[in-house]
């Protein structure tokens, strides 16, 4: 089930709201609730999988316990270890054994049979975040939680289940056991619920019409020349921002409307002025875990040169890696890697031009997008040799045979992108919300946001011939 | 506005849905309203098999999702508003766009002979026997065709068409494809008539505009398709019959397919009847020339087809009459439980015009079948037909004129992953003939689970 479905919208999130309401007063109750309905949002997609999710609740909850219980240090480093191992190796047989067969086969000439393995939803997510309990646990920054329903609710809540942010436990351990929702904290989650809806279904899913369409449709990227190849990737950063910052807003919002504080998981990526400074804005919540739970035991930076080059570089590759078990995802990884481990050395020699500092930092952002999107090397090589101009400017006719031309998602471009300036992205609402009836208007904008969001995920489901494919 | 007074409105607007669409699912299935039959199909995704009490979880766990969504996506509250309304933007953003770029890729406007007027004509086609354009006596004026882009992402796209006001689906994959699958499907159809020696083949295509001469005098920015035509008839096998739907002229669009629908419409597939028996007659005359049947409309029936409907295109104006043959001559058969009479009366007491326009008349009146024995032939000849929705329309009526007839159609009958070999079914039901009827995406690319290198496991 998504956040941008009909039925998640209209039964699933009013009957579980109804439902907390009701018992409002029982924390237990409600951490119960959370915990049932979270189980029935990944049975909608999965329901086999959540087999997999009481396992690694009932593992990691038992390697808390031992972690609470055992004095010796070389014993709970050993529980530590074997709990590591447990969800390391949950992840790496689902995500990644195929791609490791695979890779095998082709090094070595032999013919391993290849297991198709369905990827359970979510997994990458759920799994860092329980490694970040037991981690802290072993670390003795979060006391042991003794109820496994509780750490279960942590765990599989349905705001943060399957796409992230990851939420440390430390960030709401007290809230599990103790909390409020006031009227304040919940219309703020509905507005921020309703902010993400609407990135997620009028910015991104019609910015990734254009991005499909020229990526993935029936004709090749080299044919629309630098200026589709430019589009393609232009039309694919601003679905990706969306996309995931849409989710994470709907995920915050949600949670505290249920009286949870999660961390932000974006501050306006778009506005960085280096790679270095991109990373500090995107998808906070995974590089923090890898700065604390990889990076900094690594050593961090205070280590030679050389090895801080290691360093980095791993951190990079298991970024990557996260990502998807796909060679293009490493050498995104690797790519961000290397130009982080330049810009190190070289950012200081840089002219303070704002305005070109920026403008490279969205080029290197965009070349980074584009090894991210496209599955093959040769599909990556062909889209950056077209945005370089190598198959010409423009072919206006397969641009228009592609489908993409539409106006409609070309203004949904243009408003993505217009919402990533900070004079309309903050100043903009915030001189308005000053104003007298200012905050009326930007709720009932909101309101009218809803509704159209409604209309266009009713227009999206509206499918009524299966016999088309007939 | 008040945290208050925000959190109530947005609570009601969601709460609204949340208890009417239940309530509308019941009056769809308990009293006057009709939410449930116009428009998204749901059907069951996963079915675990296993008689575990795990199985019958599951199975409930995914009936439940079918149910949920039955309910709170076709019976939600204005769902047909909500729907047409962001059709119409859509429609006119574009429009707007279409206008901008057309005109730069416009060739020269087109002149052709004949004028079309509109939906309307359809219902004169009463009583027409036989499909082909009529020869003109005076030169009417000159018409300007021209295609209006209306959406898709390259496979497939769709145009509309003015003034002959049809909908089009156009393929748009790149040459060097579809030559290699061309060729493709060639190689196999030949692997299989030689694994198959003593067996008439015969091969019979459902056309469309793209593979017509005159496509690209009504579609702007789309290639025609008619050089792989072209191929595959050159390089098919001169012991393999081929004949295939002629469409020369606009008013043959208009008149042998539906507006709105990617099918042929009953004119078109009675001329193709027409075309395949005496193709088939030739080499075997036991089977009979074509029986002549009357084609009657089926009163007030106006309908959306695939293209209407499911691209969201139903403001374009365009609707379909609803015609079909008059088989109460037709011998009597057995073999399946289909009673195409029964189902030609129903239609004509109006049992099926309130179903409303987004109904699949098409499908309902020509369900698939698997196989027909007409006892009272006496051909000696039995048939194995290969074929697709296009066939549904005319089998019946094809079947007549064997003994007993075998139809397959891929991916339904078989899954299109899965490799079925033929030989076992020719030889086992004495089959004398083959026919393939697919429509031309179909046959010539084997699009749609239609890949022909699956009729032999070697």
């Amino acid at each position: 089930m998504l956040f941008s479905d009909l039925v998640f919208l209209f039964f699933f999130l009013p009957l579980f709201f109804l439902c907390t309401f009701i018992f409002k007063n029982s924390i237990p109750a409600k951490n119960m609730i959370i915990l049932a309905f979270s189980f029935v949002f990944y049975a909608w997609g999965e329901p086999v999988y959540i087999l997999l999710l009481i396992l690694s609740i009932a593992v990691n909850y038992a390697a808390g316990l031992l972690l609470d219980m055992a004095g010796n240090k070389s014993r709970r480093k050993a529980v530590l270890v074997g709990a590591v191992i447990f969800n390391l190796a949950l992840l790496g047989f689902f995500k990644y054994i195929g791609f490791i067969i695979e890779n095998i086969n082709v090094i070595s000439g032999l013919a391993l049979p290849v297991p198709e393995i369905e990827l359970p939803i979510g997994i990458s997510f759920y799994t860092f975040q329980i490694m970040s309990y037991v981690i802290d646990m072993y670390r003795s920054e979060v006391k042991v939680q003794e109820n496994p329903l509780y750490l279960g609710a942590y765990l599989v809540a349905f705001p943060q289940l399957i796409a992230g942010p990851i939420v440390r436990y430390q960030t709401i351990a007290e809230e599990l056991e103790e909390r409020s929702v006031s009227t304040e904290d919940f219309a703020y989650g509905m507005r921020r619920f309703i902010i993400g809806l609407s990135k997620k279904v009028l910015i991104a899913n019609q910015a990734a019409v254009v991005a499909d369409g020229l990526l993935s449709g029936g004709i090749e990227i080299t044919s629309f020349g630098a200026a589709g190849a430019w589009l393609a990737m232009i039309a694919y950063s601003v679905q990706i921002y969306y996309d995931f910052n849409g989710y994470s807003d709907m995920a915050i919002g949600m949670g505290r409307a249920m009286g949870f504080h999660y961390l932000e998981n974006f501050k306006n990526p778009y506005q960085a002025d280096s790679a270095s400074d991109f990373w500090r804005r995107w998808h906070i919540s995974l590089s923090t875990f890898f700065r604390d739970y990889v990076y900094i035991p690594m050593g961090g930076n205070r280590v030679p040169v050389h090895r801080w080059i290691f360093n980095m570089l791993t951190v990079w590759l298991l970024t990557g890696l996260w990502h998807g078990a796909s060679w293009n995802f490493i050498l995104w990884g690797l790519y961000f890697g290397v130009i982080l481990i330049a810009e190190k050395f070289l950012l200081k020699y840089r002219p303070k031009i704002k305005a070109l500092n920026h403008i490279t930092a969205l080029f290197i952002i965009i070349i980074g997008w584009t090894i991210f999107r496209c599955e093959s090397l040769s599909l990556i090589s062909d889209t950056l040799l077209t945005m370089l101009g190598a198959s010409g400017l423009i072919d206006l006719k397969s641009l228009y045979a592609s489908g993409t031309l539409n106006l409609l998602y070309i203004t949904a471009i243009i408003c993505g992108i217009a919402g990533c300036v900070p004079a309309i992205r903050t100043t903009l609402p915030s001189k308005l919300r000053a104003r007298p009836g200012g905050a009326t208007a930007l709720d009932i904008g909101l309101i009218m946001a809803l509704l159209l969001s409604i209309a266009v995920l009713a227009r999206g489901s509206y499918n009524p011939f299966i016999y088309f494919r007939f | 506005m008040k945290d208050r007074i925000f959190i109530a409105v947005v609570c009601s607007i969601l709460l609204i849905f949340f208890l009417a669409s239940p309530v509308i699912a019941a009056l769809s299935v308990w009293g006057p309203l009709d939410a449930l039959n116009t428009k998204n199909l749901f059907v069951t995704e996963k079915i675990y098999g296993g008689d575990t009490p795990a199985s019958a979880l599951l199975n409930t766990v995914e009936e439940t999702k079918t149910f949920l969504r039955n309910v709170y996506i076709n019976c939600i509250p204005f769902y047909d508003s909500l729907v047409s309304s962001v059709q119409s933007a859509e429609m006119s953003m574009l429009r707007v766009t279409d206008n901008v770029v057309r005109p730069i890729l416009t060739r020269d406007s087109v002149s052709v002979l004949q004028n079309d007027s509109g939906a309307d004509d359809t219902s004169d086609k009463t009583d027409k026997t036989g499909g082909g354009s009529e020869t003109q006596k005076e030169e009417p004026p000159p018409v300007d065709y021209y295609s209006i882009f209306l959406g898709g992402n390259g496979r497939p796209n769709f145009y509309a068409i003015e003034p002959l006001k049809v909908l089009e689906r156009v393929e748009g994959a790149r040459d060097k494809e579809l030559e290699k699958l061309a060729e493709r499907q060639l190689r196999h159809i030949h692997r299989l008539r030689e694994a198959t020696p003593g067996i008439n083949y015969y091969i019979y295509m459902g056309t469309r505009l793209q593979e017509s001469a005159i496509f690209n005098d009504l579609i702007t920015g789309a290639d025609s398709t008619l050089p792989y035509l072209e191929f595959f008839i050159d390089c098919l096998d001169s012991d393999i019959k081929f004949d295939y739907m002629r469409m020369d002229t606009p008013e043959d669009r208009v008149n042998k397919s539906f507006r709105t629908d990617h099918h042929w419409n009953i004119f078109g597939a009675y001329e193709g009847y027409q075309q395949i028996i005496n193709m088939m007659y030739e080499d075997s005359p036991e089977i009979g020339r074509p029986v002549e049947y009357e084609i009657i409309q089926v009163p007030d029936i106006k309908w959306f087809g695939s293209l209407g409907s499911t691209i969201g295109h139903n403001d374009m104006g365009y609707a379909d009459n609803f015609h079909i043959l008059d088989t109460s001559s037709l011998p009597r058969y057995g073999g399946n439980n289909y009673r195409i009479n029964d189902m030609l009366a129903s239609f004509m007491n109006g049992e099926f015009n309130k179903f409303g326009v987004g109904f699949d008349y098409y499908a309902a009146y020509n369900p698939p079948q698997d196989k027909y024995v007409f006892p009272d032939n006496d051909t000696g000849r039995n048939l194995l037909l290969l074929g697709d929705s296009y066939s549904w329309s005319i089998t019946t009526i094809i079947a007549s004129h064997f003994d007993r007839t075998y139809c397959h159609n891929r991916p339904w009958t078989i899954p299109a992953d899965v490799t079925y070999d033929y030989r076992e079914l020719i030889a086992e039901n004495e089959i004398t003939d083959v026919l393939i009827l697919l429509y031309s995406s179909r046959l010539l690319f084997g699009y749609d689970g239609t890949d022909f290198a699956r009729m032999l496991t070697d």
